[in-house]
Protein backbone atom coordinates (compact mmCIF):
# COMPACT_ATOMS: atom_id res chain seq x y z
CA UNK A 1 0.00 0.00 0.00
CA UNK A 2 2.74 2.40 0.98
CA UNK A 3 4.78 1.46 -2.07
CA UNK A 4 1.75 1.99 -4.29
CA UNK A 5 1.31 5.49 -2.84
CA UNK A 6 4.98 6.31 -3.33
CA UNK A 7 4.76 5.08 -6.91
CA UNK A 8 1.81 7.41 -7.52
CA UNK A 9 3.82 10.24 -6.01
CA UNK A 10 6.85 9.62 -8.18
CA UNK A 11 4.67 9.34 -11.29
CA UNK A 12 2.98 12.69 -10.67
CA UNK A 13 6.28 14.42 -9.88
CA UNK A 14 7.35 14.51 -13.54
CA UNK A 15 4.98 17.34 -14.33
CA UNK A 16 5.94 19.16 -11.11
CA UNK A 17 9.59 18.97 -12.18
CA UNK A 18 8.78 20.42 -15.61
CA UNK A 19 7.11 23.40 -13.97
CA UNK A 20 9.83 23.74 -11.33
CA UNK A 21 12.75 23.92 -13.79
CA UNK A 22 10.95 26.71 -15.64
CA UNK A 23 10.64 28.75 -12.45
CA UNK A 24 14.25 28.12 -11.53
CA UNK A 25 15.64 28.94 -15.00
CA UNK A 26 13.80 32.24 -15.16
CA UNK A 27 14.90 33.10 -11.64
CA UNK A 28 18.44 32.06 -12.48
CA UNK A 29 18.82 34.14 -15.60
CA UNK A 30 16.56 37.11 -14.85
CA UNK A 31 16.60 37.22 -11.06
CA UNK A 32 12.79 37.43 -10.94
CA UNK A 33 9.83 35.12 -10.40
CA UNK A 34 7.48 34.58 -13.32
CA UNK A 35 4.19 34.01 -11.52
CA UNK A 36 2.40 33.44 -14.85
CA UNK A 37 4.75 30.55 -15.70
CA UNK A 38 2.36 27.68 -14.92
CA UNK A 39 -0.44 29.49 -16.76
CA UNK A 40 1.46 28.89 -20.01
CA UNK A 41 0.58 25.23 -19.45
CA UNK A 42 -3.10 26.10 -19.20
CA UNK A 43 -2.86 28.20 -22.35
CA UNK A 44 -1.34 25.28 -24.28
CA UNK A 45 -3.93 22.79 -23.00
CA UNK A 46 -6.85 25.08 -23.87
CA UNK A 47 -5.37 25.89 -27.27
CA UNK A 48 -5.47 22.16 -28.02
CA UNK A 49 -9.06 21.88 -26.75
CA UNK A 50 -10.06 24.79 -28.96
CA UNK A 51 -8.27 23.49 -32.04
CA UNK A 52 -9.73 19.98 -31.72
CA UNK A 53 -13.25 21.29 -31.18
CA UNK A 54 -12.77 23.41 -34.32
CA UNK A 55 -12.26 20.14 -36.21
CA UNK A 56 -8.48 20.25 -36.69
CA UNK A 57 -6.31 17.16 -36.77
CA UNK A 58 -4.28 16.34 -33.63
CA UNK A 59 -0.96 17.35 -35.22
CA UNK A 60 -2.44 20.68 -36.31
CA UNK A 61 -3.79 21.19 -32.81
CA UNK A 62 -0.32 20.65 -31.33
CA UNK A 63 1.24 23.12 -33.78
CA UNK A 64 -1.41 25.72 -32.96
CA UNK A 65 -0.84 25.17 -29.25
CA UNK A 66 2.90 25.79 -29.75
CA UNK A 67 2.30 29.03 -31.63
CA UNK A 68 -0.36 30.32 -29.22
CA UNK A 69 1.72 29.49 -26.14
CA UNK A 70 4.84 31.16 -27.53
CA UNK A 71 2.94 34.28 -28.59
CA UNK A 72 1.29 34.56 -25.17
CA UNK A 73 4.61 33.95 -23.39
CA UNK A 74 6.48 36.56 -25.44
CA UNK A 75 3.67 39.06 -24.81
CA UNK A 76 3.90 38.44 -21.06
CA UNK A 77 7.67 38.86 -21.24
CA UNK A 78 7.37 42.09 -23.20
CA UNK A 79 4.63 43.65 -21.07
CA UNK A 80 5.23 42.31 -17.56
CA UNK A 81 8.92 41.40 -17.32
CA UNK A 82 10.99 43.53 -19.66
CA UNK A 83 9.93 46.91 -18.21
CA UNK A 84 11.44 45.85 -14.87
CA UNK A 85 14.89 45.36 -16.42
CA UNK A 86 15.28 49.11 -16.81
CA UNK A 87 15.50 49.46 -13.04
CA UNK A 88 17.98 48.46 -10.38
CA UNK A 89 17.15 47.33 -6.85
CA UNK A 90 13.70 46.46 -5.51
CA UNK A 91 11.72 47.79 -8.48
CA UNK A 92 13.53 45.39 -10.80
CA UNK A 93 12.15 42.48 -8.74
CA UNK A 94 8.76 43.82 -7.67
CA UNK A 95 7.55 45.06 -11.06
CA UNK A 96 7.85 41.66 -12.78
CA UNK A 97 6.47 39.90 -9.68
CA UNK A 98 3.30 41.97 -9.60
CA UNK A 99 3.12 42.18 -13.38
CA UNK A 100 3.22 38.42 -13.84
CA UNK A 101 0.70 37.80 -11.03
CA UNK A 102 -1.59 40.13 -12.98
CA UNK A 103 -0.80 38.42 -16.26
CA UNK A 104 -1.62 35.05 -14.68
CA UNK A 105 -5.00 36.35 -13.46
CA UNK A 106 -5.79 37.69 -16.92
CA UNK A 107 -4.90 34.37 -18.56
CA UNK A 108 -6.95 32.35 -16.04
CA UNK A 109 -10.01 34.54 -16.37
CA UNK A 110 -9.72 34.79 -20.13
CA UNK A 111 -9.77 30.98 -20.26
CA UNK A 112 -12.74 30.92 -17.88
CA UNK A 113 -14.61 33.48 -20.01
CA UNK A 114 -14.06 31.57 -23.24
CA UNK A 115 -14.39 27.97 -22.01
CA UNK A 116 -16.43 28.35 -18.80
CA UNK A 117 -15.04 28.23 -15.29
CA UNK A 118 -15.37 24.49 -14.73
CA UNK A 119 -12.93 21.74 -15.55
CA UNK A 120 -13.45 20.49 -19.09
CA UNK A 121 -12.54 17.30 -20.87
CA UNK A 122 -9.18 17.18 -22.62
CA UNK A 123 -9.62 15.59 -26.09
CA UNK A 124 -6.78 13.11 -25.62
CA UNK A 125 -6.36 10.95 -22.59
CA UNK A 126 -4.54 7.90 -21.33
CA UNK A 127 -6.46 7.21 -18.15
CA UNK A 128 -6.21 3.44 -18.35
CA UNK A 129 -4.12 1.65 -15.73
CA UNK A 130 -1.44 -0.90 -16.27
CA UNK A 131 -0.14 -3.45 -13.82
CA UNK A 132 3.58 -3.38 -13.05
CA UNK A 133 4.68 -6.12 -10.69
CA UNK A 134 1.57 -6.06 -8.60
CA UNK A 135 1.21 -2.29 -8.58
CA UNK A 136 -1.17 -0.14 -10.57
CA UNK A 137 0.05 2.81 -12.60
CA UNK A 138 -1.82 5.21 -14.85
CA UNK A 139 -0.63 5.10 -18.47
CA UNK A 140 -0.87 8.88 -18.76
CA UNK A 141 1.29 9.41 -15.69
CA UNK A 142 3.88 6.95 -16.97
CA UNK A 143 3.98 8.80 -20.30
CA UNK A 144 4.27 12.15 -18.55
CA UNK A 145 7.03 10.94 -16.24
CA UNK A 146 9.04 9.52 -19.16
CA UNK A 147 8.46 12.63 -21.29
CA UNK A 148 9.49 14.88 -18.39
CA UNK A 149 12.62 12.84 -17.72
CA UNK A 150 13.68 13.02 -21.37
CA UNK A 151 13.03 16.76 -21.59
CA UNK A 152 14.87 17.44 -18.34
CA UNK A 153 17.86 15.41 -19.51
CA UNK A 154 17.93 17.37 -22.80
CA UNK A 155 17.70 20.61 -20.85
CA UNK A 156 20.60 19.63 -18.59
CA UNK A 157 22.70 18.82 -21.68
CA UNK A 158 21.73 22.14 -23.28
CA UNK A 159 22.76 24.12 -20.20
CA UNK A 160 25.97 22.31 -19.29
CA UNK A 161 27.34 21.05 -22.62
CA UNK A 162 26.47 23.49 -25.40
CA UNK A 163 27.73 26.89 -26.45
CA UNK A 164 24.31 28.40 -25.96
CA UNK A 165 24.17 26.88 -22.47
CA UNK A 166 27.49 28.55 -21.69
CA UNK A 167 25.99 31.86 -22.82
CA UNK A 168 22.95 31.25 -20.60
CA UNK A 169 25.16 30.60 -17.60
CA UNK A 170 27.27 33.66 -18.42
CA UNK A 171 24.21 35.93 -18.56
CA UNK A 172 22.88 34.40 -15.32
CA UNK A 173 26.17 34.91 -13.49
CA UNK A 174 27.18 38.37 -14.69
CA UNK A 175 25.06 40.15 -17.24
CA UNK A 176 27.39 43.13 -17.91
CA UNK A 177 30.35 40.80 -18.33
CA UNK A 178 28.34 38.71 -20.79
CA UNK A 179 27.61 41.84 -22.83
CA UNK A 180 31.27 42.87 -22.98
CA UNK A 181 32.04 39.37 -24.25
CA UNK A 182 29.73 40.13 -27.18
CA UNK A 183 26.74 38.15 -25.88
CA UNK A 184 23.38 39.69 -26.72
CA UNK A 185 21.90 39.16 -23.25
CA UNK A 186 18.39 40.28 -24.27
CA UNK A 187 18.36 37.60 -26.95
CA UNK A 188 19.62 34.91 -24.56
CA UNK A 189 16.93 35.90 -22.04
CA UNK A 190 14.19 35.78 -24.69
CA UNK A 191 15.23 32.35 -25.95
CA UNK A 192 15.46 31.03 -22.38
CA UNK A 193 12.01 32.41 -21.68
CA UNK A 194 10.63 30.72 -24.78
CA UNK A 195 12.20 27.41 -23.71
CA UNK A 196 10.60 27.60 -20.26
CA UNK A 197 7.24 28.50 -21.81
CA UNK A 198 7.49 25.46 -24.08
CA UNK A 199 8.25 23.23 -21.08
CA UNK A 200 5.25 24.67 -19.21
CA UNK A 201 3.08 24.17 -22.30
CA UNK A 202 4.09 20.52 -22.52
CA UNK A 203 3.48 20.11 -18.79
CA UNK A 204 -0.04 21.52 -19.16
CA UNK A 205 -0.83 19.09 -21.98
CA UNK A 206 0.61 16.17 -19.99
CA UNK A 207 -1.76 17.08 -17.14
CA UNK A 208 -4.67 16.91 -19.56
CA UNK A 209 -3.40 13.63 -20.96
CA UNK A 210 -2.97 12.04 -17.52
CA UNK A 211 -6.12 13.20 -15.76
CA UNK A 212 -8.41 13.77 -18.77
CA UNK A 213 -9.52 17.15 -17.41
CA UNK A 214 -8.14 20.67 -17.40
CA UNK A 215 -9.44 23.76 -15.63
CA UNK A 216 -8.76 27.45 -16.20
CA UNK A 217 -7.45 27.75 -12.64
CA UNK A 218 -5.35 24.59 -12.51
CA UNK A 219 -2.15 26.63 -12.88
CA UNK A 220 -2.50 27.97 -9.33
CA UNK A 221 -1.82 24.63 -7.66
CA UNK A 222 0.90 23.67 -10.16
CA UNK A 223 2.58 27.05 -9.64
CA UNK A 224 2.63 26.42 -5.89
CA UNK A 225 4.13 22.96 -6.37
CA UNK A 226 6.64 24.18 -8.92
CA UNK A 227 7.73 27.06 -6.68
CA UNK A 228 7.97 24.85 -3.59
CA UNK A 229 9.94 22.22 -5.55
CA UNK A 230 12.33 24.95 -6.71
CA UNK A 231 12.83 26.34 -3.20
CA UNK A 232 13.15 22.92 -1.56
CA UNK A 233 15.66 21.74 -4.16
CA UNK A 234 17.72 24.93 -4.13
CA UNK A 235 16.95 27.99 -6.24
CA UNK A 236 18.89 28.05 -9.51
CA UNK A 237 19.74 24.34 -9.54
CA UNK A 238 18.15 22.15 -12.22
CA UNK A 239 18.86 18.82 -10.44
CA UNK A 240 17.58 20.50 -7.26
CA UNK A 241 14.27 21.30 -8.94
CA UNK A 242 13.90 17.68 -9.99
CA UNK A 243 14.76 16.42 -6.50
CA UNK A 244 12.29 18.90 -4.98
CA UNK A 245 9.57 17.72 -7.37
CA UNK A 246 10.16 14.07 -6.44
CA UNK A 247 10.01 14.91 -2.74
CA UNK A 248 6.80 16.87 -3.16
CA UNK A 249 5.18 14.19 -5.31
CA UNK A 250 5.98 11.58 -2.68
CA UNK A 251 4.90 13.66 0.31
CA UNK A 252 1.70 14.67 -1.42
CA UNK A 253 0.75 11.08 -2.22
CA UNK A 254 1.48 9.97 1.36
CA UNK A 255 -0.50 12.89 2.83
CA UNK A 256 -3.50 12.07 0.66
CA UNK A 257 -3.42 8.40 1.58
CA UNK A 258 -2.95 8.99 5.32
CA UNK A 259 -5.08 12.08 5.90
CA UNK A 260 -7.37 12.36 2.87
CA UNK A 261 -7.26 14.52 -0.22
CA UNK A 262 -8.43 17.68 1.53
CA UNK A 263 -5.00 17.69 3.24
CA UNK A 264 -3.19 17.43 -0.13
CA UNK A 265 -1.33 20.75 0.02
CA UNK A 266 -0.69 20.71 3.76
CA UNK A 267 2.02 18.08 3.50
CA UNK A 268 3.70 20.08 0.73
CA UNK A 269 3.82 23.19 2.89
CA UNK A 270 5.10 21.25 5.89
CA UNK A 271 8.02 20.07 3.74
CA UNK A 272 8.61 23.65 2.57
CA UNK A 273 8.70 24.96 6.15
CA UNK A 274 10.91 22.12 7.35
CA UNK A 275 13.45 22.72 4.57
CA UNK A 276 13.40 26.48 5.12
CA UNK A 277 13.99 25.94 8.84
CA UNK A 278 16.76 23.36 8.53
CA UNK A 279 18.43 24.19 5.21
CA UNK A 280 17.16 27.55 3.98
CA UNK A 281 19.26 27.55 0.81
CA UNK A 282 17.58 24.33 -0.35
CA UNK A 283 18.83 20.78 -0.63
CA UNK A 284 21.11 21.31 -3.64
CA UNK A 285 21.88 25.00 -3.56
CA UNK A 286 24.71 25.72 -5.98
CA UNK A 287 27.42 27.42 -3.90
CA UNK A 288 27.79 31.20 -4.33
CA UNK A 289 26.48 33.01 -7.38
CA UNK A 290 24.64 30.00 -8.75
CA UNK B 1 46.37 58.75 -40.28
CA UNK B 2 42.97 57.23 -39.60
CA UNK B 3 42.25 56.75 -35.92
CA UNK B 4 41.34 53.38 -34.40
CA UNK B 5 39.13 55.07 -31.84
CA UNK B 6 37.92 58.65 -31.76
CA UNK B 7 35.65 59.96 -29.05
CA UNK B 8 34.01 63.36 -29.14
CA UNK B 9 32.02 65.00 -26.35
CA UNK B 10 31.62 61.98 -24.07
CA UNK B 11 29.55 62.68 -20.96
CA UNK B 12 28.58 60.31 -18.16
CA UNK B 13 26.08 61.48 -15.56
CA UNK B 14 24.99 59.62 -12.43
CA UNK B 15 21.83 61.49 -11.53
CA UNK B 16 22.90 65.05 -10.79
CA UNK B 17 26.57 64.13 -10.54
CA UNK B 18 28.65 64.44 -13.71
CA UNK B 19 31.45 61.84 -13.68
CA UNK B 20 32.69 62.60 -17.20
CA UNK B 21 32.10 66.07 -18.60
CA UNK B 22 32.79 66.19 -22.28
CA UNK B 23 35.92 64.21 -23.09
CA UNK B 24 37.54 64.12 -26.54
CA UNK B 25 40.21 61.54 -27.20
CA UNK B 26 41.71 59.47 -29.97
CA UNK B 27 43.70 56.28 -30.18
CA UNK B 28 45.68 56.16 -33.41
CA UNK B 29 46.35 53.13 -35.53
CA UNK B 30 48.87 50.87 -33.74
CA UNK B 31 48.97 53.28 -30.81
CA UNK B 32 48.93 52.58 -27.06
CA UNK B 33 47.46 55.49 -25.11
CA UNK B 34 47.33 55.86 -21.34
CA UNK B 35 44.79 57.69 -19.23
CA UNK B 36 46.09 58.69 -15.83
CA UNK B 37 44.40 60.54 -13.03
CA UNK B 38 43.48 60.40 -9.38
CA UNK B 39 40.71 58.30 -7.86
CA UNK B 40 37.34 59.64 -8.95
CA UNK B 41 38.71 61.51 -11.96
CA UNK B 42 36.23 59.64 -14.16
CA UNK B 43 38.59 57.12 -15.76
CA UNK B 44 36.43 54.05 -15.22
CA UNK B 45 33.24 55.93 -16.12
CA UNK B 46 34.91 57.02 -19.34
CA UNK B 47 35.65 53.42 -20.37
CA UNK B 48 32.18 52.25 -19.35
CA UNK B 49 30.76 55.13 -21.37
CA UNK B 50 32.67 54.09 -24.47
CA UNK B 51 31.35 50.52 -24.01
CA UNK B 52 27.75 51.71 -23.71
CA UNK B 53 27.46 50.50 -20.11
CA UNK B 54 27.06 53.75 -18.20
CA UNK B 55 24.09 55.43 -19.84
CA UNK B 56 26.60 57.85 -21.34
CA UNK B 57 25.97 60.38 -24.07
CA UNK B 58 28.49 61.30 -26.71
CA UNK B 59 28.45 63.51 -29.78
CA UNK B 60 30.23 60.77 -31.61
CA UNK B 61 32.31 57.66 -31.01
CA UNK B 62 33.97 56.14 -34.07
CA UNK B 63 35.84 52.87 -34.22
CA UNK B 64 37.90 52.09 -37.33
CA UNK B 65 35.88 54.65 -39.24
CA UNK B 66 32.38 53.43 -38.28
CA UNK B 67 30.14 55.11 -35.76
CA UNK B 68 29.45 53.00 -32.65
CA UNK B 69 27.73 55.81 -30.75
CA UNK B 70 24.29 54.21 -30.73
CA UNK B 71 25.31 50.55 -30.47
CA UNK B 72 24.52 48.33 -27.48
CA UNK B 73 27.38 46.89 -25.45
CA UNK B 74 27.49 43.45 -27.07
CA UNK B 75 27.49 45.00 -30.55
CA UNK B 76 30.38 47.28 -29.59
CA UNK B 77 32.27 44.24 -28.32
CA UNK B 78 31.57 42.36 -31.54
CA UNK B 79 32.73 45.33 -33.60
CA UNK B 80 36.16 44.53 -32.14
CA UNK B 81 36.63 46.45 -28.91
CA UNK B 82 37.92 44.19 -26.14
CA UNK B 83 37.18 45.61 -22.71
CA UNK B 84 38.96 44.32 -19.60
CA UNK B 85 36.99 45.96 -16.79
CA UNK B 86 38.13 47.05 -13.37
CA UNK B 87 37.68 44.23 -10.88
CA UNK B 88 37.86 41.65 -13.71
CA UNK B 89 34.11 40.87 -13.82
CA UNK B 90 34.60 37.17 -14.39
CA UNK B 91 31.80 34.59 -14.36
CA UNK B 92 32.17 33.08 -10.89
CA UNK B 93 30.83 29.63 -11.83
CA UNK B 94 32.72 29.03 -15.07
CA UNK B 95 36.08 27.33 -15.40
CA UNK B 96 39.11 29.02 -16.93
CA UNK B 97 38.61 27.11 -20.16
CA UNK B 98 34.91 27.96 -20.32
CA UNK B 99 35.74 31.66 -19.98
CA UNK B 100 38.23 31.38 -22.83
CA UNK B 101 35.85 29.39 -25.06
CA UNK B 102 33.14 31.97 -24.43
CA UNK B 103 35.53 34.57 -25.83
CA UNK B 104 36.55 32.40 -28.78
CA UNK B 105 33.11 31.14 -29.75
CA UNK B 106 33.01 32.91 -33.13
CA UNK B 107 36.39 31.59 -34.27
CA UNK B 108 36.59 28.59 -36.60
CA UNK B 109 37.77 25.45 -34.81
CA UNK B 110 41.44 25.43 -35.87
CA UNK B 111 41.84 29.13 -35.33
CA UNK B 112 40.34 28.80 -31.86
CA UNK B 113 42.79 26.05 -30.96
CA UNK B 114 45.69 28.14 -32.27
CA UNK B 115 44.53 31.20 -30.34
CA UNK B 116 44.21 29.12 -27.17
CA UNK B 117 47.75 27.87 -27.71
CA UNK B 118 48.97 31.47 -28.12
CA UNK B 119 47.26 32.50 -24.90
CA UNK B 120 48.70 29.59 -22.98
CA UNK B 121 52.11 30.69 -24.19
CA UNK B 122 51.39 34.23 -22.98
CA UNK B 123 50.03 33.05 -19.60
CA UNK B 124 51.33 29.50 -18.91
CA UNK B 125 49.51 29.60 -15.54
CA UNK B 126 46.17 29.43 -17.33
CA UNK B 127 47.05 26.11 -18.91
CA UNK B 128 47.71 24.62 -15.46
CA UNK B 129 44.47 26.06 -14.13
CA UNK B 130 42.28 25.36 -17.16
CA UNK B 131 39.64 23.28 -15.37
CA UNK B 132 39.50 25.38 -12.23
CA UNK B 133 36.45 27.50 -11.39
CA UNK B 134 37.53 31.12 -11.74
CA UNK B 135 36.12 32.12 -8.34
CA UNK B 136 38.83 30.02 -6.69
CA UNK B 137 41.77 31.65 -8.53
CA UNK B 138 44.13 34.22 -7.05
CA UNK B 139 43.65 37.87 -8.01
CA UNK B 140 46.54 37.77 -10.45
CA UNK B 141 45.27 34.63 -12.15
CA UNK B 142 41.80 36.18 -12.41
CA UNK B 143 43.33 39.23 -14.08
CA UNK B 144 45.08 36.93 -16.54
CA UNK B 145 41.76 35.22 -17.33
CA UNK B 146 40.09 38.60 -17.85
CA UNK B 147 42.76 39.65 -20.36
CA UNK B 148 42.98 36.21 -21.98
CA UNK B 149 39.26 35.75 -22.56
CA UNK B 150 39.17 39.19 -24.18
CA UNK B 151 42.09 38.30 -26.45
CA UNK B 152 40.16 35.17 -27.48
CA UNK B 153 37.61 37.50 -29.13
CA UNK B 154 40.47 38.78 -31.38
CA UNK B 155 39.88 42.43 -30.53
CA UNK B 156 41.23 45.21 -32.71
CA UNK B 157 41.49 47.55 -29.72
CA UNK B 158 41.97 46.77 -26.02
CA UNK B 159 40.43 48.92 -23.32
CA UNK B 160 42.13 48.08 -20.04
CA UNK B 161 40.93 49.36 -16.68
CA UNK B 162 43.51 49.24 -13.88
CA UNK B 163 45.04 45.86 -14.77
CA UNK B 164 47.51 46.18 -11.86
CA UNK B 165 44.94 47.03 -9.19
CA UNK B 166 45.27 44.93 -6.05
CA UNK B 167 48.06 42.75 -7.43
CA UNK B 168 51.46 42.08 -5.85
CA UNK B 169 54.31 43.80 -7.76
CA UNK B 170 55.61 40.46 -9.07
CA UNK B 171 52.22 39.66 -10.57
CA UNK B 172 51.92 43.20 -11.94
CA UNK B 173 55.19 42.47 -13.77
CA UNK B 174 53.70 39.33 -15.33
CA UNK B 175 50.61 41.22 -16.51
CA UNK B 176 52.58 44.15 -17.89
CA UNK B 177 55.11 41.89 -19.60
CA UNK B 178 52.20 40.22 -21.40
CA UNK B 179 50.79 43.61 -22.45
CA UNK B 180 54.23 44.70 -23.71
CA UNK B 181 54.46 41.45 -25.67
CA UNK B 182 51.11 42.18 -27.30
CA UNK B 183 52.41 45.59 -28.28
CA UNK B 184 55.61 44.19 -29.74
CA UNK B 185 54.21 41.14 -31.48
CA UNK B 186 50.82 42.36 -32.71
CA UNK B 187 51.02 46.17 -32.36
CA UNK B 188 47.70 45.83 -30.53
CA UNK B 189 46.11 49.28 -30.08
CA UNK B 190 45.35 49.98 -26.43
CA UNK B 191 43.62 52.52 -24.26
CA UNK B 192 44.98 51.91 -20.78
CA UNK B 193 43.49 53.42 -17.64
CA UNK B 194 45.91 53.13 -14.75
CA UNK B 195 46.57 54.74 -11.38
CA UNK B 196 50.08 53.41 -11.46
CA UNK B 197 51.31 56.15 -13.80
CA UNK B 198 54.86 54.77 -13.97
CA UNK B 199 53.71 51.55 -15.55
CA UNK B 200 51.22 53.30 -17.82
CA UNK B 201 53.76 55.77 -19.18
CA UNK B 202 56.31 53.01 -19.71
CA UNK B 203 53.92 50.97 -21.85
CA UNK B 204 52.24 53.79 -23.77
CA UNK B 205 53.70 56.42 -26.04
CA UNK B 206 51.12 59.07 -25.24
CA UNK B 207 48.81 59.88 -22.33
CA UNK B 208 45.81 61.90 -21.30
CA UNK B 209 45.61 63.32 -17.80
CA UNK B 210 42.08 63.33 -16.37
CA UNK B 211 40.86 65.54 -13.57
CA UNK B 212 37.25 65.88 -12.40
CA UNK B 213 35.90 64.30 -15.55
CA UNK B 214 37.86 66.43 -17.98
CA UNK B 215 41.09 66.09 -19.94
CA UNK B 216 43.59 68.60 -18.52
CA UNK B 217 46.71 67.45 -20.39
CA UNK B 218 47.47 65.43 -23.49
CA UNK B 219 51.10 64.79 -24.32
CA UNK B 220 53.86 62.32 -25.11
CA UNK B 221 54.74 59.97 -22.28
CA UNK B 222 58.34 61.23 -22.23
CA UNK B 223 57.26 64.85 -21.90
CA UNK B 224 54.80 64.04 -19.14
CA UNK B 225 57.37 61.98 -17.26
CA UNK B 226 59.76 64.96 -17.20
CA UNK B 227 57.12 67.47 -16.18
CA UNK B 228 57.62 68.49 -12.52
CA UNK B 229 53.90 69.10 -12.03
CA UNK B 230 52.98 65.62 -13.30
CA UNK B 231 55.78 64.11 -11.23
CA UNK B 232 54.48 65.74 -8.08
CA UNK B 233 50.83 64.85 -8.69
CA UNK B 234 50.95 61.38 -10.27
CA UNK B 235 54.41 59.89 -10.18
CA UNK B 236 55.00 60.39 -6.49
CA UNK B 237 58.66 61.34 -6.69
Amino acid sequence: MLTQQLLNGVLSSGVYALYAVGFTMIFGIMGVLNMAHADFGTVAAFAIIWAVSAGLAPIEAVLIACVVTLVVALLVERLALRPGRRFKGDAAIEMPLIGTIGAGMILQNAAALIFGNKAIVFPFNLRAFVRIGGFLASKGLIVSLVASAVLLALLEILVTRTGFGRQMRAVAQNRDAAEIMGINSERVILITFAITAALAGIAGCLVGLSYGLVSPYMAVSYAIKGLVAMIVGGVGSLPGAVLGALLIGGVEALTVSQFGSQMRDVGVFVVLMAVLAIRPSGLLRVPANR
Amino acid sequence: MSATLSVRGLRVDYGAVAAVRGIDLTVGEDEAVAVIGANGAGKTSMLRGIMGLAGATAEEIRFNGASITALRTHAIARAGIGYVPEGRELFPGLTVNEELLLGGRFLPREERAAKLEEIHALFPRLRERRNQITRTLSGGEQQMVAIARTLMTRPRLLLLDEPSLGLAPVIQDVVYRALAMLRRAERMPMLLVEQNAHRALDLCSRAYVLELGQVIRDDDSATLRDDPMIQAAYLGD
